[in-house]
């Protein structure tokens, strides 16, 4: 027992150690060219087996004085020498890029789409790509660039940053393996796992009161803005569409002047804080999808109700960060 | 583009590269099955197919059941072929049978490593029972299909292509030749670790016993016997005598070389037993003919050489009457150097007098009263071997290889003064006869007379056919050597064995006959010289020639020296590897970032630099907003320079296109950036 934990502590202390040296040889970076610096090389089981099945041959060359046999083994030993330089540059002068990193609700996972580059023309064969602890994707990089989304769970709200890419490989000959644990730059917002809700009405909220319908015809048309990626399907203008080839969304100024909707803190009295901004996000996502125009107060911040897209978005970071700056 | 990229945690092997595995596996063990047990050759089918099948996932991986049943079923098959249940082929045939049913379950990548792995030995376990250059360009090929299975295995399932991967095979095996090369040529040499078992099956050429019938099977056997190259001027062919074999007891009307005739204390080793004291009769006195022979296996412990010969090499021992013995069986090709001179070696203690003086107490009555005859006549040994040869030349004898049978008891007297047809066996066997009865010590020598001298090559190439017996008999104090047949058929001595124009045999049936044609003469020269070089340069390349290549090359060295070489010609050559790789690599990403770097050279003149995070895009993007009267010229030179650079790297007018945009770009009037 005693044991195992200290067995333990030290390997976290070994492990914080090469978390530290790792920070420095191979810092943080949006774009990362694989080098000498970051790729590191070591035989594989397999690679110590075949060095067995050299020194195997050169023992039965010996003992039965042969020269093809001899020639063999060092046929093989040479292969494996080849080896190391053909699965270090299978990695090497590859560049790794994050393109884009769409943001997601704890507990989901963030797709993170990463660019590979070859840089100088070579064909790079059966890379590994994943992040720490996340399963792996294998692809052959056999034109110069190639985009792979990685996907990585999510744990928690916040300002989220991936762990370390793992990016390996065992071209040719699955003797070596070459690998290189790079630190993209990228920072993902993670909006609060939602808890669906109805959403409340002003007013009826303070009385509990939970019903609410939509009225789409009392709603009224304001305008045709361009579509944003995330702009609900049955919002866009089809016939515009249809007569033009571009894509609308429909924007409808709905509840104008009628009930305010303020998705407000104080409205869930008696819950934890991070209840609370789930249940929050709940009502965001409702109200997005509705097309509903509404306001955020949350301590330390408020968004005056507008409608759309980047209402949504500024909503779901204010509920992300919450806590980050308050005072 | 987006990669739909395969999940990374398949460890199962997919159908390709299992097809490669297989066709490498069946490459690696089909000339042992071929060899050693044909009736394998079904369970090497059965178990591929098997393999196949399990992989299409139409038949399920065999049960314990049968797995154990055909284990067993292997395992009598093997027992049952092999002779020689402790020798080598039936370890081999057992391990090939294990090996086999492995095959039928290999469906993840350990397994292929396992496969692979085992494939490489096997490989190397045909080098026990043939080197020639075919095994061994065969060996290569098979080689480059199990590498191509094992890159296969590390690429991604989605692209791959036979063909692309056995290239990649290939960069990976071609660039470790000369690598092996240089290791092969400096790795010091050691002597055998432990005793091991040899292959037991080959065992062509002179045997035990000398019989006629042999003889006449070995003259139809066009196959190689040994291969010399002289330092300097050979011997004329009339001189070469290769002794092999002496056969020292006539029993039964047959030469057998006696049991217990070359006893330890009758051999002497270069390491080992004290020295004797008849050491120097069998040693050569001063300088002789220098040569190197490389022998073919011959599952047996004698050697050839001329006359009285010294070897250097400490697993050669020479026995009392001169000859070379290995200390284990010659099972493959071995390679020796020699020196020479052309008498005939040995002394005469009292053990060998009673041996070449033995012979039955009755039998072929007739050739003792000629002997008697004759010896009462002549006036001392030579001149009783001069009257025998006279009879030889006057009676009427004549050279052929295909005598009448003579039967049964009185072999001499049917040969002597029946047909008097026959070849060196029965001249030289009935010399050594008369001799004895004459009081001459004598024994009768089997070997190989002459060789064809290669015409591209400068060596000798002695064939089975050339396989020859003489007789050597006590003179006045010293061995001389007799050959009756030289009496009767001069021809066969003086320009060998295809010199003979009657021998029975019609000019195609001969085998060398058809070596003689014009036009494939030269062809057969060119294969037997480079087969030749092969033998001499790689196959037999051991110690003592390392010693004398290096010697040439160095002066002399010691194993210490030889050793720090090894590493450092390793590490030159890796070194020098790594230089040509680094520089390639240089110059590729040079021609790489050319097209980029006309444009960061601008912007960075326009007080821009080039940001180490953004891509050529996004650089173009804000250079384009610096710039907006330059705003298309921008776009097309970074256009142009994506195209390079990622789609066709090699459009010489693209690249032409971006210099002159490059240039438009540094020199055309402008409104100029915008201050920062």
């Amino acid at each position: 027992m005693r044991a195992s934990s200290i067995a333990q502590t030290l390997r976290g202390h070994v492990r914080a150690r090469f978390d530290r040296w790792l920070a420095r040889q191979v810092p943080p970076a949006r774009r990362m060219q694989l080098t000498r610096q970051n790729v590191f090389i070591f035989p594989t089981r397999q690679g110590l087996m075949f060095g067995l099945v050299i020194a195997l041959l050169l023992v039965a060359a010996i003992n039965y004085q042969n020269s093809l046999i001899y020639l063999l083994a060092f046929l093989l030993g040479g292969m494996f020498l080849v080896c190391i330089m053909e699965t270090f540059r299978n990695l090497a002068g590859m560049t790794v890029e994050v393109v884009r990193a769409e943001s997601t609700h704890a507990g989901e996972r963030v797709q993170i789409e990463v660019r590979l580059t070859a840089d100088t023309g070579r064909r790079h064969y059966g890379v590994f790509l994943g992040w720490r602890g996340e399963t792996q994707v294998v692809l052959d990089l056999e034109e110069a660039q190639a985009q792979v989304r990685l996907a990585v769970t999510a744990p928690k709200r916040g300002r989220f940053r991936p762990t370390r890419l793992l990016l390996e490989s065992f071209f040719p000959l699955g003797l070596l393996r070459a690998w290189s644990w790079i630190d993209l730059d990228c920072e993902v917002i993670v909006y609060p796992a939602p808890i669906p809700g109805r959403l409340p009405l002003s007013g009826e909220a303070t009385t509990g009161t939970l019903g609410y319908q939509i009225d789409r015809a009392a709603s009224e048309f304001h305008g045709l803005r361009d579509y944003r990626p995330g702009d609900p399907v049955r919002g866009i203008a089809w016939r515009r569409y249809a007569s033009t080839g571009e894509v609308h969304t429909k924007e409808f100024a709905s509840g104008v002047g009628a009930a305010q909707l303020w998705l407000d803190w104080s409205l869930l009295e008696g819950l934890g804080a991070e209840e609370r901004l789930r249940r929050l996000t709940g009502w965001v996502l409702v109200a997005a999808a509705e097309n509903l125009s509404f306001g955020l107060r949350i301590p330390g911040a408020v968004l005056e109700p507008a409608v759309g897209e980047t209402q949504r978005v500024a909503a779901l970071t204010e509920l992300a960060l919450w806590g980050e700056r308050r005072p | 583009m987006i990669i739909v990229a395969a999940p990374g945690t398949n460890h199962q092997i997919s159908r390709p590269v299992l097809g490669l595995l297989l066709l490498g596996a069946a490459l690696a063990v089909a000339p042992h099955i071929l060899r050693l047990f044909p009736g394998l050759i079904v369970f090497g089918v059965l178990a591929v197919g098997w393999g196949l099948m399990v992989q299409a996932g139409r038949w399920q991986p065999p049960s314990t059941l049968i797995k154990a049943a055909l284990a067993v079923s292997g395992l009598v098959a093997v027992l049952v072929t092999a002779q020689h249940p402790l020798a080598i082929e039936p370890m081999i045939g057992l391990a090939l049978v294990a090996y086999q049913l492995k095959l039928v379950e290999t469906t993840r990548r350990r397994d292929g490593f396992v496969v692979a792995f085992t494939a490489y030995f096997v490989i190397a376990t045909h080098f026990l029972f043939d080197q020639s250059l075919g095994t061994a360009l065969y060996a290569l090929i098979a080689i480059v299909i199990v590498t191509a299975a094992l890159v296969a295995q590390t690429l991604s399932v989605t692209t791959l292509r036979a063909q692309q991967v056995v290239v990649l095979a290939l960069r990976l095996t071609l660039p470790a030749v000369p690598l092996a090369a240089v290791v092969f040529l400096l790795f010091p040499r050691v002597s055998p670790l432990w005793t091991v078992p040899v292959p037991s099956s080959a065992q062509t050429g002179l045997g035990e016993t000398l019989r006629p019938q042999d003889v006449v099977t070995l003259a139809r056997n066009p196959e190689v016997a040994f291969r010399v190259a002289f330092d300097g001027i050979p011997p004329p062919v009339a001189q070469r005598y290769w002794r092999a074999m002496a056969y020292y007891d006539f029993i039964d009307e047959e030469w057998r070389i006696g049991i217990g005739s070359m006893q330890d204390t009758e051999i002497v080793w270069r390491e080992g037993l004290p020295r004797a004291d008849w050491i120097d009769s069998v040693r050569p006195s001063g300088d002789g003919y220098r040569y190197r022979v490389i022998m073919e296996p011959t599952g047996r412990q004698w050697m050839y050489s001329l006359g009285t010969v010294a070897t250097r090499r400490p697993e050669i021992g020479i026995t009392r009457d001169g000859r070379l013995m290995a200390s284990l069986p010659v099972v493959a090709k071995f390679g020796y150097a020699a020196n020479s001179t052309l008498d005939v070696p040995g002394d005469l203690p009292d053990w060998m007098r009673e041996r070449t003086l033995q012979l039955p107490e009755e039998g072929n009555p007739r050739a003792r009263e000629l002997a008697k005859r004759l010896r009462a006549r002549s006036t001392d040994d030579a001149d009783f071997v001069r009257r025998v040869l006279k009879f030889y030349g006057q009676s009427g004898f004549a050279y052929t290889l295909t005598p009448a049978a003579i039967e049964g008891r009185d072999s001499i007297d049917g040969f002597l003064f029946g047909k008097r047809r026959g070849f060196c066996a029965h001249f030289a066997g009935s010399f050594v006869f008369l001799a004895r009865v004459a009081g001459i010590p004598a024994r009768l020598i089997g070997g190989y007379l002459g060789g064809e001298q290669n015409e591209l090559g400068d060596f000798v190439t002695v064939r089975q056919y050339d396989a020859h017996a003489w007789a050597e008999l006590w003179v006045a104090g010293n061995w001389v050597r007799v050959d009756p047949t030289g009496v009767v058929a001069p021809d066969r001595i003086r320009r060998g064995v295809e010199g003979m124009t009657d021998s029975g045999f019609s000019a195609f049936a001969t085998p060398w006959g058809v070596r003689r044609m014009a036009g494939l003469a030269v062809m057969f020269s060119a294969i037997d010289s480079m087969e030749h070089q092969w033998n001499q340069w790689v196959v037999g390349y051991d110690a003592e020639l390392q010693a004398r290549v290096l010697a040439g090359w160095l002066g002399q060295t010691a194993l210490r020296t030889t050793g720090l070489m090894l590493i450092g010609a390793i590490g030159g050559i890796f070194c020098a590897y790594l230089l040509v790789v680094l520089a390639v690599n240089w110059w590729r990403q040079l021609r790489a970032r050319t097209p980029i770097r006309g444009l960061e050279r601008w912007g960075a003149g326009l007080g821009y630099p080039r940001r180490l995070d953004e891509t050529l895009t996004t650089y173009g993007e804000r250079l384009r907003q610096v710039a907006p009267d330059k705003a298309p010229l921008i776009a097309a030179v970074v256009d142009e320079a994506c195209q390079l650079l990622y789609v066709d790297t090699k459009n010489a007018g693209r690249q032409r296109a971006l210099r002159a945009n490059l240039l438009r770009l540094r020199f055309a009037v402008g409104t100029g950036p915008i201050a920062r």
